[in-house]
């Protein structure tokens, strides 16, 4: 069945067997009265198994369907992967920045004689490449 | 001049296009990350065929003698499973949409740097006596040349990423509706029948009274409101769904600067529909 139909042709398929339930319980419930335990017994195991049917394969149809659209879901992975990796660049490219900024900062503090500045300024260096 | 004017538009539209896709991406990620977080599921709705979920709605001992059926879940839960699959990746990709697009990322201040070199120069070679108006200049120019080559990049590689994978992501989301409105929804209706066949029919016929006849009525319609409830949720779901790709397609092929005033305006029409969809729906499962 699985190999003939697909996800589409399943749903209608559950549809019809849903359908087909309802028409018996509402034959059922116009007809209790007149209808024997055996006869009663007999109708509520129909329902019973068309009930399990339809109710799996409407699951089924997700299996399916997922199937049909597993290498597009690889595509979406696959460009995810390719966001995240670029995402790493650029904060490496920011880390770089950020310390060509520091050096420029220290090699000032350097000129001006300024000690504070200058223990600051490499403190900053050192941090920011044990970063990288 | 004329071509840093050109090269400042592309950029200034470079810089308006990546917000728009970072405000999409923000509104995609929570709207598919809520549509994951609602309480229904394939599973769910086995279970309630299970005796003691059924028993919720009876206080009798009737349901003991009905016909019901013994549903096994397992297809159920492999539903469920894909379907979190599909879920996940979708807020996934959105969500580094979103990070890749964000201001902050390159939000590098040259500012500081820029500050520094000029008070270099003014010490080491204060002969050169650069005017304020060339030291401002040299400023927005170092700013230009550490800054923008790296937003235009990321603004190209963003462009490509959504052109390149618009159509599969067509598709997935496609599916995401397709088991949203059409497997699930076909569950609901079958639950529903399953209920009135199993629950409902056996009950009101071996009941007595008026009142347990009423009472059972009652239980019935409850349970139908309620899972018309569950296909309002799922409706509003598809219609996010539907509405970003339609946003996604609109962002890859909106071809700023040029045309991009339309999907601009556009994108921020349905992105603060996008979120009210997305409020509605938090209230709607809540």
């Amino acid at each position: 069945m699985a190999e003939s139909l697909d996800a589409h042709q399943l749903i209608q398929l559950a549809q019809s067997l849903t359908r087909m339930q309802s028409a018996i319980t509402d034959y059922e419930l116009h007809h209790y009265t007149e209808l024997s335990p055996a006869q009663k017994n007999k109708l509520e195991d129909s329902l019973s198994q068309l009930a399990v049917a339809a109710g799996r394969i409407y699951a089924y149809s997700v299996q399916l369907e997922f199937q049909e659209a597993a290498l597009q879901l690889e595509e979406i992975k696959q460009a995810t992967e390719g966001l995240k990796k670029f995402l790493k660049t650029a904060q490496k490219i920011q880390q770089v920045l950020d310390i060509v900024g520091s050096v420029a900062s220290l090699a000032d503090s350097i000129i001006s004689h300024d000690i504070g500045g200058i223990t600051t300024g490499i403190d900053g260096v050192i941090q920011m490449l044990g970063n990288n | 001049m004329k071509k840093a004017i050109l090269a400042g538009l592309v950029f200034l539209g470079s810089c308006k296009s990546t917000e728009s896709i970072n405000r999409f991406a923000k509104s995609a990620s929570t709207g598919v990350a809520e549509i994951s977080r609602s309480p229904l599921s394939f599973g769910g709705i086995c279970r309630l065929y299970s005796q003691s979920a059924l028993a919720q709605y009876t206080d009798t001992s009737l349901y003991a003698k009905s016909g019901h059926p013994v549903v096994p879940c397992g297809e159920y839960k492999l539903a469920d499973s894909l379907t979190n699959l599909i879920s996940q990746t979708l807020v996934s990709y959105f969500t580094m949409l979103r990070d890749v697009s964000d201001k902050k990322l390159l939000a590098y201040d040259a500012r500081d740097l820029i500050n520094s070199l000029t008070d270099i120069q003014s010490r080491v070679y204060p002969a050169l006596s650069l005017s304020d108006e060339k030291i401002s200049s040299v400023k927005g120019l170092l700013n230009t040349i550490l800054n923008e080559p790296l937003k235009g990049y990321r603004y190209k590689k963003l462009v490509s990423t959504m052109q390149q994978n618009d159509v599969a992501l067509g598709r997935v989301l496609a599916t995401y509706s397709f088991i949203l409105d059409t497997a699930l929804a076909g569950e609901i209706n079958q639950a529903k029948e399953n209920y009135t066949s199993f629950v409902y029919a056996p009950l009101y016929e071996w009941s007595r009274s008026p009142v347990e006849k009423a009472w059972i009525n009652q239980q019935y319609r409850q349970f139908l409101i309620s899972l018309e409830n569950e296909k309002v949720n799922i409706h509003q779901s598809v219609r996010m769904l539907i509405l970003i790709q339609k946003d996604h397609h609109m962002l890859a092929f909106g071809k700023p600067p040029a045309g991009f005033a339309y999907t601009e305006a556009e994108i921020s029409q349905d992105i603060v529909l996008l979120n009210k969809m997305i409020m509605e729906f938090i209230q709607l499962i809540q």
